[in-house]
């Protein structure tokens, strides 16, 4: 089974987002949910490692750009693959997310379709592996 | 941006938010946009903070809002149907509308912040340049925007 935590200050948001993923290959999937960055980094806390966190950029407290940052700096967690989903984006943010480690940066509203291209190397790992 | 080329790029970000999200078709509505919505309305807001200061705005009947949120949460056996879901279905819509109108009509050397959603009851305070109104499900809603003279 994998392990997914996604991130987004919306309930509605963060329940598309589930179910886009089950469409998507995530299907018997136990997922974590957090409203905001240090919500994600207190359940890393909790629950260890999981394969995936899918991130809102926009959020308070703590946003998804430095929520990537403190995840990808982490020595225990610098290899958890970080997407990152906006409404928000420009050319030079989606670029330094990148190049921060980003797996993917996509642009709300999302789909099945625009999110299985992204995820679909962590869909065949698991598969190839079980 | 001309007034009839606002309408269809705000059309545009309408559309693709909401038939993405809930497979409803968005069409313009015959009514007059200054005509009042239905008096149990609810709004959700969000404020641009650059390139320039502005707002961007929804404006709805709570009974659409709950009908737009059980579409979205149908088959979810965990799902109860509250005025909060209601309200952040309306600020997820407006955070995704506006993000999408924007990202499609600012130029590419622009950076574009944005605040966090705000919701309440009734209309929006304050005045804004341009509103809009749309039908779904054969009920009437409003895009209202505030200060966007900078799109292209």
């Amino acid at each position: 089974m994998k392990r997914v935590i996604i991130a987004d200050d919306s309930s509605m948001a963060r329940m598309f987002i589930r179910r886009c993923l089950e469409i998507s290959g995530f299907g018997d999937t136990e997922f974590f949910e957090g409203s905001n960055g240090q919500d994600v980094l207190d359940l890393l806390k909790e629950k260890g490692q999981v394969d995936l966190i899918v991130t809102d950029l926009n959020m308070p407290e703590m946003n998804g750009m430095e929520l990537l940052r403190r995840v990808k700096a982490s020595p225990r967690f610098h290899h958890t693959p970080v997407l990152v989903i906006t409404s928000t984006t420009s050319d030079e943010k989606v670029r330094q997310m990148e190049e921060m480690g980003a797996l993917a940066v996509l642009s709300k509203p999302i789909s099945p379709t625009a999110l299985a291209p992204a995820i679909s190397t962590l869909v065949e790992t698991e598969e190839y592996s079980s | 941006m001309k007034n009839e080329e606002l309408f269809q790029a705000v059309l545009e970000a309408v559309s693709e938010t909401l038939e993405s999200m809930v497979f409803e078709e968005v069409t313009p509505s015959e009514n007059d946009a200054s005509s009042p919505l239905d008096e149990n309305s609810i709004w959700a807001s969000l404020d641009i903070k650059s390139p320039e200061k502005g707002k961007f705005a929804i404006q709805m009947p709570a009974e659409l809002a709950f009908e737009l949120a059980e579409q979205l949460f149908m088959g979810d056996e965990s799902f109860e149907m509250t005025e909060a879901v209601a309200v952040d279905t309306l600020a997820e819509l407006v955070n995704t509308v506006a993000g999408k109108f924007m990202s499609d009509n600012i130029q590419p050397d622009q950076s574009l912040e944005v605040g966090l959603p705000q919701t309440g009851r009734n209309a929006p305070e304050g005045e804004f340049d341009n509103v809009f109104r749309f039908t779904i499900s054969d009920s009437d809603f409003k895009i209202l925007i505030k200060g966007i003279s900078f799109v292209s």
